[in-house]
């Protein structure tokens, strides 16, 4: 049986509208893991993608994650909301993935389409270079910085559903957090200026 | 609070995370220490910068994709424990399903212990297995001999019949 011990408390995760879909998913309807799946691919993906790998291995990762789960449905028990659950696996997924493919995501697989009939070809380019500029910027961070950063800027988790995700403390969120902006608020000046 | 103090809670602060009593304190300080100010500032827009971050889309099939892979994932014992509950599922069927199943049970059972008898004969000597043929002779061997229908078979085996 899959446990992840996130909550040592018997807590009724119920109210969570994600562990409801897991749950009749584990009663044998599939409709409901595609909603889930629908809601949680893309964000997954582009966690994993900011995260440090490139777009193919990105997607292969988010595949293997949804499938680990899927997996998981006849063992499934809500022990914290599925979004919580989530994110531990992708973020140790992602931490082990990143080991091995350490290049940066957007440069080495991308190529900026400059399209002349949409509007601002040039702003487009300079977008593409802002963003390229700040995902590796991201990825310079240490990785419990970076995963901290990711989920809460993007996720909009908060600190305690950071550290369940993380297995640390709300405290050590906090602090993970102060340094990393204190990190981008100096490596980000020139772009601000 | 000193200024120190304040900058280990001003992301927090901007997080939303801090109780009210700390949220308005570091917002009285900020109201009057334009250095603590502008750190706030400074690290609010790099916050928001990140917004900048563009996202990637994922490719149109990765919904079928899955399924395929996840089908290909499914187990032999799934698939028929599927199968077993489609069965079940039509009243109509459910004589068909339990026979099936009834069938199943005893040809295991019947294959498996055939398969240990024979894996038990492939361990016997040729002796003992030439014994277990004539095994009821030899429950019956005293009284065979009794009635002279067994010789010695010592005296036997030296005049060379055996």
């Amino acid at each position: 049986m899959v446990n992840f011990q996130i909550n040592k408390n018997s807590q009724d995760y119920t109210f969570d509208p994600d562990v409801v879909l897991m749950l009749e998913f584990q009663k044998g309807d599939a409709p409901s893991f595609e909603k889930l799946m629908r809601k949680y691919y893309p964000r997954v993906l582009n966690f994993i993608y900011k995260y440090g790998l490139s777009r193919q291995a990105a997607e292969d990762l988010t595949q293997e994650i949804f499938l680990k789960i899927h997996q998981m449905g006849p063992s499934y028990r809500p022990q914290a909301k599925f979004q919580t659950l989530l994110y531990t696996i992708v973020r140790n997924s992602a931490l082990n993935a990143v080991r091995n493919e350490r290049k940066y995501a957007v440069s080495l697989d991308e190529n900026i389409e400059l399209d002349d009939q949409k509007p601002s070809p040039l702003k487009a380019m300079l977008d593409h270079e802002k963003s390229d500029r700040i995902l590796a910027i991201i990825n310079e961070l240490p990785e419990n910085q970076r995963s901290a950063v990711l989920l809460k800027r993007y996720e909009k988790m908060s600190y305690e559903e950071i550290a369940q995700s993380m297995n640390c403390s709300p405290k050590a969120v906090k602090s993970l957090l102060n340094r990393a902006k204190e990190t981008l608020k100096v490596k980000l000046a020139d772009i601000l200026k | 609070m000193q200024c120190t103090e304040i900058k280990k809670n001003l992301s927090a602060y901007l997080d939303h995370e801090l109780d009210l009593k700390s949220a308005k304190e570091i917002e009285a300080h900020l109201g009057s220490c334009p250095g603590c100010l502008q750190e706030s500032q400074q690290m609010s827009r790099a916050w928001e910068l990140l917004e900048s971050a563009r996202d990637i889309e994922p490719s149109p099939d990765y919904v079928s994709r899955f399924w395929t892979k996840a089908a290909a994932q499914e187990s032999v014992y799934e698939r028929l424990l599927k199968g077993f509950k489609v069965l079940t599922g039509n009243r109509r069927l459910i004589p068909i399903a339990t026979t099936l199943s009834l069938m199943l049970i005893i040809g295991s059972t019947v294959l498996v212990h055939q398969i240990n008898l024979q894996n038990g004969l492939n361990q016997l000597k040729p002796d003992d297995i030439e014994m277990l043929q004539h095994i009821d002779l030899a429950e019956h061997f005293d009284t065979l001999k009794d009635l002279g229908v067994i010789r010695d078979l010592d005296s036997t085996q030296k005049q060379g019949a055996i």
